[in-house]
């Protein structure tokens, strides 16, 4: 069983020493870090133990840590949960029978027990590996109301220490829902969780997209009656419009910069402008040639790639933001749009209208290799967005019938609806939070 | 437009549900730019028209077959 596991998961210990850390720390780190690289394509096995606790208070909150705990690793697609074995504690002295984790399987073992502190919750959390080397020992805490947050502090913990990349825990979706009755924009939870209306236009707002520092939010709509770009600073609220005549949509943030890219058409043809924050125009991108709209940014913001018609049917071109120079990406297919860049930098999402009119994502190369087909089979399948740590992808789907958001892993796998939430839901766009 | 000059003129542009509505959005834009440069060429004060897209967000026709998107494929006039 050892050997066999080995082949998936191969250790690779980084010593960072102990820190000594204040008391007031929210979270203490005790021991040393592990970093486990996964080598196969395999989930981590992991044994998730229930949170122990004593008192009916501590007793409730274990049973939210739990749940908590329990659907974040889940979310991920990155485990494979099983419960804790039978003979997991030492029935003589209570504890841990370490040996039982390999016994079942399990390569990972998560546990801990949750106390009250000045009336407050401490969540002490441990994992071992099957061998019994202690991987991590750490506190959470933070308010009652925080007991999510708390949860979900040690799932990004667990999971940057096993994958040694940062998780989707803490992103947010922005995304367009039409449950009044009109689409406005909404902020949710990376798992569809704490759904927030962000607008209250009380007409047609689309393509919403957070900056790449999480401060600004862009998107357009009708409220002036025709359409307008507006940025708003999330944390001030101060609002600004772009104010442009003629069309203006698919804003994309360029990263590490406070200026985005977006289609307007106020000089004739729709084309593709960089905008700075307070709204104004900094310069034109792309001249003629049809269509040019739905940028997307490389990771260090030195490449977009984007839609354009100037060959023909819409299909996704890469233009370098120094040089101006442009190169066709897609040559499969005749209709592809919505180009999504990876975080990684290496993969480029897009939709493709197929011949039988269905709609699905596909993934390819920057370069132009490896094109790979994502969704299949399930009516249309639209606007790819990855998450931030690119481990995740969201996309909105009608394969139930009405168009709603799900979620895949990168390699389309784990496909599964988001959130429940009246209406039609579209657009989403992944980012980090504030 | 020539006869009544007191009025002015929002010419929309709307596609059909078929394809992704950012690329339809452009769509509709271009769609709107000729109906109104066409009006133009009749002789139309383009000073008194402004040509916004809808793109497939605001369909006539909520059918998903060719009758449908046929009727949803248009140039709105609408008076100021």
């Amino acid at each position: 069983m050892r050997s066999t596991r080995n082949t998936f998961v191969s250790l690779c210990l980084v010593l960072f020493g102990l820190l000594l850390m204040p008391l007031t720390l929210k979270a203490e780190e005790v021991g040393e870090y592990i970093a486990i690289r996964k080598t196969g394509a395999s989930r981590i096995a992991i044994v998730l133990d229930k949170t122990a606790a004593k008192g009916d208070k501590e007793s409730a909150w274990a049973n939210s840590l739990n749940a908590t705990i329990k659907g974040g690793l889940d979310f991920t697609g990155l485990f494979n949960l099983m419960s804790a074995p039978l003979n997991i504690r030492n029935s003589q002295d209570g504890t841990l029978n370490l040996a039982s984790i390999a016994s079942v399987g399990g390569d990972i073992y998560a546990g801990g027990s949750v106390t009250k502190k000045s009336g407050k919750p401490v969540l002490e959390m441990q994992v071992f590996d099957a061998s019994g080397k202690s991987l991590l020992r750490r506190n959470y805490s933070g308010e009652e109301s925080q007991l999510r947050a708390i949860g979900l502090r040690f799932c990004a913990d667990l999971v940057e220490l096993l994958t040694g990349k940062r998780s989707v825990f803490g992103t947010k979706i922005v995304f367009i829902s039409n449950r009044t009755g009109n689409k406005e924009v909404y902020m949710c939870d990376f798992d569809g969780e704490n759904v927030v209306q962000l607008t209250n236009s009380r007409s047609i707002s689309l393509t919403p997209t957070v900056s790449s520092d999480g401060n600004y939010l862009a998107w357009m709509d009708y409220t002036s009656g025709r359409p307008n770009l507006y940025i708003k600073n999330l944390a001030t609220g101060a609002k600004v419009s772009v104010n442009k005549h003629g069309v203006c949509i698919s804003p994309a943030w360029r990263p590490g910069t406070n200026t985005l890219v977006t289609t307007l058409s106020y000089q004739g043809d729709q084309d593709l402008y960089l905008i700075r924050a307070d709204g104004t125009v900094e310069r034109r991108l792309t001249k003629g040639g049809g269509i040019d709209v739905s940028p997307s940014f490389s990771p260090d913001g030195s490449k977009m790639a984007f839609v354009s018609t100037r060959q023909g049917g819409p299909h996704v071109f890469i233009q370098d933001m120094n040089s101006g120079q442009v190169r066709r990406l897609t040559y499969s297919g005749t209709y592809n749009t919505q180009p999504s860049w990876s975080p990684n930098g290496d993969k480029i999402l897009y939709s493709s209208m197929q011949k039988s009119g269905e709609i699905n994502i596909f993934s390819i190369g920057a370069d132009g290799s490896g094109l790979l087909q994502l969704t299949s089979g399930s009516r249309n399948n639209e606007y790819p967005s990855w998450s931030p740590d690119g481990s995740m992808i969201v996309f909105s789907s009608t394969r139930d019938g009405k168009r709603k958001l799900y979620v895949m892993n990168a390699d389309g796998t784990n496909q599964k609806p988001l959130l429940r939430m009246e209406g039609e839901q579209q657009q989403p766009s992944w980012s980090v939070n504030k | 437009m020539v006869a009544n000059t007191a009025k002015s003129v929002v010419i929309e542009g709307h596609c059909d549900e078929r394809g992704t509505s950012e690329y339809n959005m452009a769509l509709g834009q271009r769609r709107a730019d000729s109906a109104m440069d066409a009006m133009v060429g009749l002789g139309a004060d383009q000073a008194r028209m402004t040509a916004i897209s809808y793109g497939e967000e605001k369909p006539f026709d909520t059918g998903h077959d060719e009758a449908g998107w046929a009727q949803n494929r248009r140039a709105h006039f609408v008076e100021q």
